[in-house]
């Protein structure tokens, strides 16, 4: 009984003391540069670079590796510490009025050629909040099943050893939000989601259960409100 | 803490050392030497020790120059002179800086750089109480600890140079005052990208030093090797 109760005290110990740590070596530095514009290819300037690894593992701390900010013509370039991580994120910011960019790769056995990640040109677009009513005037008993298609806002963009891998990556995802409207729930008031500007979103309705209908709407504003009534 | 630590025992031992030495008087006698001010038997020692403070300050368009703030340190050295007033020794030190450019460094708060070398170097005496000292290193190591954040940091290395001039007045018998100006250049090691070479290969700063050397003897080695 001892003995189990030692190898169990052991092997607990064991998988303490095995949780890796985010690691930082010694004695080298990493260069991340490229150039941030908008949805019109114009450059932003003041985007947030931030420099990141992470162990991904129980107990590990994500680490600020390096830091800096894109110049008037949109270009930046932060020096970075640098080590064998699950993760190693460089996260492109503007603020709540911008999506937001981050390149994600590996670095447990991968180290960029000439220790540069380039990443070249990064897309924030502007955001716009698009809010609806969908109103019931035509009397108790009809029902209404709507759905909206819109981008998702924000890209994660995984490379795999300097190879971008789409099938991880979340850039221009589409994204639904919907709802049945009935007697119990007659209206969708006040309800809200974010788009980039300019995006397009699709709206899909079928009213007692009949045939669906799409109407493509264009997001021409930061605040665009759409009215909808059955 | 274990380095203020021994930095008070020093302190203590070099009063302590003095105060067992406050019967003896300082001569003020000199013997002749062909030129006056290279050495004098009458004020020769064996070795001495040092503790200064020192104040170091960047410069220069490399990752020291242009990102590291001097916010303060500790040196101390040991010497041993060998032949009249030419020594060798042994230093080790610690400078802090501030980094205030992360944007080309990486994100780090601050720096101590821990330098270690061996030390050559003669003494003048040409007044008086009065010691013109001149030093370089050799075998110079220096180790850049860069505080991350919490529970995180990491390590440069490279090799120092180092040339460093100071000048000494015995205020009392074997206690001299010690103010020194060092010229500093480290050799980094730092693994970085073809365009940041030139910025990273070597950093350099002076420090402005003072503080307390004791003295201990009346002959050099030479003399206790022939002896």
């Amino acid at each position: 009984m001892s003995k189990r109760l030692s190898l169990a005290i052991w092997l607990i110990l064991i998988a303490f003391f095995s949780c890796e740590d985010t690691e930082i070596e010694n004695n080298i530095r990493v260069l991340v540069h490229g150039n941030v514009v908008d949805q019109n290819a114009q450059p932003i300037a003041g985007a947030s670079i931030r420099v990141y690894a992470d162990a991904n593992a129980v107990g590990a701390d994500r680490v600020l590796l390096g830091e800096g900010v894109s110049d008037a013509t949109g270009n930046f370039s932060v020096t970075s510490l640098f080590g064998p991580n699950d993760l190693f994120l460089v996260d492109v910011s503007l603020n709540d009025q911008f999506s937001t960019y981050r390149y994600q790769t590996n670095t447990e056995e991968f180290t960029p050629f000439n220790l540069t990640f380039n990443l070249e040109t990064v897309e924030l677009n502007e955001l716009a909040t698009f809010t609806y009513n969908i109103i019931r005037e035509s009397g108790e008993n009809n029902t209404l099943q709507y759905r909206f298609t819109y981008f998702d806002s924000n890209c994660i963009e995984v490379f795999e050893e300097g190879v971008l891998d789409e099938s991880q990556s979340f850039c221009n995802s589409l994204r639904f939000t919907g709802s049945n409207l009935n007697n119990l729930s007659p209206n969708a008031e006040n309800r809200s989601f974010i788009v980039p500007i300019q995006s397009q979103v699709e709206f899909t309705y079928s009213i007692n259960e009949g045939e669906e209908v799409s109407e493509i709407i264009t997001i021409n504003s930061a605040d665009y409100a759409f009215e909808f009534s059955y | 803490m274990p380095s203020n630590l021994a930095i008070k025992f020093l302190i203590v031992l070099v009063f302590g050392l003095q105060l067992n030495a406050q019967n003896d008087s300082i001569s003020q006698k000199s013997k002749a030497s062909k030129v006056a001010v290279l050495f004098d038997d009458e004020r020769q020692y064996f070795g001495a020790v040092a503790l200064t403070y020192q104040n170091p300050m960047s410069y220069g368009d490399n990752f020291i120059g242009e990102g590291f703030e001097g916010k303060g340190g500790y040196n101390f050295r040991i010497q041993v002179y060998v032949l009249k007033n030419f020594f060798v020794g042994f230093s080790y030190g610690f400078s802090q800086f501030d980094n205030i450019k992360k944007e080309l460094l990486g994100n780090y708060n601050e720096s101590s750089v821990e330098e270690i070398s061996g030390i050559l170097g003669y003494e003048f005496v040409p007044l008086p109480r009065v010691r013109l000292g001149v030093n370089a290193s050799i075998l110079g190591r220096a180790t850049l600890s860069n505080s991350i954040q919490s529970g995180y940091a990491n390590r440069d290395f490279g090799k120092l140079r180092n040339f460093g001039i100071n000048l000494e007045y015995e205020f009392i018998k074997n206690l001299n005052i010690f103010v020194e100006y060092n010229w500093r250049k480290i050799k980094s090691e730092i693994e970085v990208p073809d365009e940041l070479v030139s910025f990273f290969k070597e950093g350099t700063y002076n420090t402005f030093s003072i503080g307390l050397k004791f003295n201990f003897g009346d002959i050099d080695l030479a003399d206790v090797v022939s002896f």
